[in-house]
């Protein structure tokens, strides 16, 4: 049976066009490629220091 | 694909040609958003948005510079009626790539037409108050700001759902489904709405089980909303498609009687017209036929006539002799119609060159073009008499016919075979003899010459005893017959016929 205030909670606002402004500079998330880059770079730098 | 690093464009190795960096596992993490972004594309070619928004961003999750997955990201969030998220995506894409790329045309596309993406983003702001009003326990000031948004924008996915969730809450079941068909018609798998109508169907059954009436029929009113503020009534029009039976069947009779009646107008006087004119035209041939029959009778009755002055003339001079009497008697016939008995007392005169009068030649000449055709009757009926073996009668008919119509074989041929069963061979041989000399050629002439062989051979004595007993028949069996005439000039012809054949050849000739 449906609860209308827990469905009505599931509703998300629409974007209007003030909020695109920040939606497009908020963007810049990583994502995986960036996260694997930067798990090779860590892997890289523990290396090196452990060579050391 | 492009280094993730400087951008510059990498090729089969997996080093950057720019910057040298080691793009082997990059290149291995853009080939798994490649194929999220290819799952997002084919779900939003059958409309299944839901589910390629869901593809698109996982796509994007891997690699945020997949432009392909960016681009149609915010085609399908434009379809849904989230214009401004859509606008996002691109402008996005547009700044990883700002050089031959789709986003810059779909922005320019979106903004061309200033009211409409106006009112766009005016119908957002109104939906994020109803729904801010919705929360707040404003159902009704959000439906109606709902129904305003929806009916300007019907792709604005997210309207549609909120206000049928709006009229599933107040049980407006009917107005609900049709808000969540709308919706599927644009997102085909979108599940919020296959579960709202799920739930429609579950409450309705609902309804259903607990309702007191339950064997009655149900029918959509239970569906029925009261009419509220939007609705419109439109008023019973007094006009009525002529689609009703009673009306149809009216109007069919009326047009068949206004047919029928330019029929009899139009029509008829025509045809009565050609009808008269075909009647006159067969009036015109039976007049015709009409005179030419009454110029017959005319020769008919003239003939009559000429007949009739011959016999009354010939009563008055004289005919004592039998040939004259046969000739009166033929006459007599004729005159009371009776042809048959015409030709036969006819046929009795055995000699036509013995009427010396003129008038008695006359009316024999007149009265022999009507013998000829009777022959084949007195044949049948001497043919009949001779099956039946009734020789004498046969015989006087044979001779008869032959003596109408000297021209056919057959009529002498018999009366000889009539003779010989009679047993007057004299009478047979004479009658053989004249098939012989008249007819050689014929196929009784044969028999004929047959017969007058064998009779050869025979004694003179057995022939004229013969004759003699034919001779006593006939005068015993003739008095039978209806002429008086008839026994002696049987008897006579008897003698006389080799003779008599001739003559009546040459009185046929003539004739």
């Amino acid at each position: 049976m449906l609860n209308f205030d827990e469905e009505i909670k599931k509703f998300q606002r629409s974007l209007e066009v003030e909020d695109a402004e920040d939606t497009i500079y908020n963007n810049d998330v990583p994502d995986i490629s960036d996260l694997i880059s930067q798990l090779m770079q860590e892997a890289a730098a523990s290396g090196n220091r452990n060579r050391r | 694909m492009r280094c993730n690093r400087c951008g510059a464009l990498l090729n089969a190795s997996d080093i950057c040609p720019n910057c040298g960096a080691d793009v082997h596992i990059y290149k291995r993490i853009a080939r798994a958003s490649n194929a999220y972004y290819n799952l997002g594309l084919a779900k939003a070619q059958v409309r299944n948005l839901t589910g390629a928004v869901e593809s698109l961003r996982t796509a994007l999750t891997i690699d945020k510079r997949n432009i392909q997955a960016r681009n149609l990201l915010g085609l399908v969030y434009t379809e849904r009626g989230d214009i401004v998220e859509g606008l996002s995506q691109w402008v996005i894409s547009r700044s990883i790539m700002p050089t031959d790329n789709l986003a810059s045309r779909y922005i320019q596309e979106a903004q061309k037409d200033k009211e409409a993406f106006d009112s766009v983003t005016e119908a957002i702001s109104q939906y994020n108050l109803a729904l801010r009003g919705a929360r707040q326990g404003n159902t009704d000031m959000a439906m109606i700001q709902l129904k305003k948004v929806t009916a300007a924008h019907p792709n604005l996915l997210k309207a549609q759902q909120l206000l049928a969730l709006l009229y599933i809450q107040n049980g407006e079941y009917n107005r609900a489904r049709r808000c969540l068909n709308t919706v599927l018609h644009v997102d085909r798998s979108n599940t919020l709405a296959q579960r709202y109508l799920q739930e429609i169907r579950e409450r309705l059954r609902e309804k259903r089980r607990n309702s007191p009436s339950g064997f009655l029929p149900h029918t959509e009113e239970e569906g029925k909303e009261p009419l509220s503020g939007n609705d419109v009534i439109i008023p019973h029009s007094s006009f009525r498609m002529p689609g009703d039976g009673a009306a149809t069947a009216v109007h069919i009779l009326i047009g068949a009687g206004i047919g029928i009646l330019l029929f009899f107008l139009l029509l008829s006087p025509a045809i009565r017209r050609s009808a008269f004119t075909d009647g006159q035209a067969g009036s015109s041939q039976l007049t015709e036929q009409i005179a030419s029959q009454d110029a017959q009778i005319t020769s008919l009755q003239s003939q009559l006539e000429e007949v009739q002055r011959q016999y009354t003339n010939l009563q008055t001079t004289g005919g004592d002799s039998q040939d004259a009497q046969s000739l009166i008697a033929s006459a007599q016939n004729y005159l009371s119609g009776r042809m048959l008995e015409s030709a036969e007392s006819l046929a009795d005169i055995g000699d036509p060159s013995a009427l010396t009068q003129t008038e008695a030649a006359a009316l024999y000449q007149m009265l022999s073009e009507n013998m000829k055709s009777f022959a084949p009757d007195i044949y049948d009926s001497g043919k009949k008499a001779f099956d039946a073996g009734n020789y004498q009668t046969a015989i006087l008919a044979f001779v008869r016919a032959s003596r109408a119509d000297t021209s056919n074989a057959e009529y002498v041929y018999y009366a000889a075979r009539a003779y010989a069963a009679a047993g007057d061979m004299t009478s047979a041989a004479k009658y053989y003899q004249m098939v012989v000399d008249r007819f050689p050629t014929s196929e009784y002439a044969t028999e004929a010459r047959g017969y007058l062989a064998g009779q050869t051979a025979a004694s003179d004595k057995s022939t004229t005893a013969g004759a003699q007993s034919t001779t006593a028949a006939s005068q015993t069996e003739a008095p039978q017959e209806s002429q008086t005439v008839v026994p002696q000039t049987v008897q006579a012809q008897t003698a006389q016929a080799p003779e008599t054949a001739e003559a009546r050849q040459s009185a046929a000739g003539e004739a």
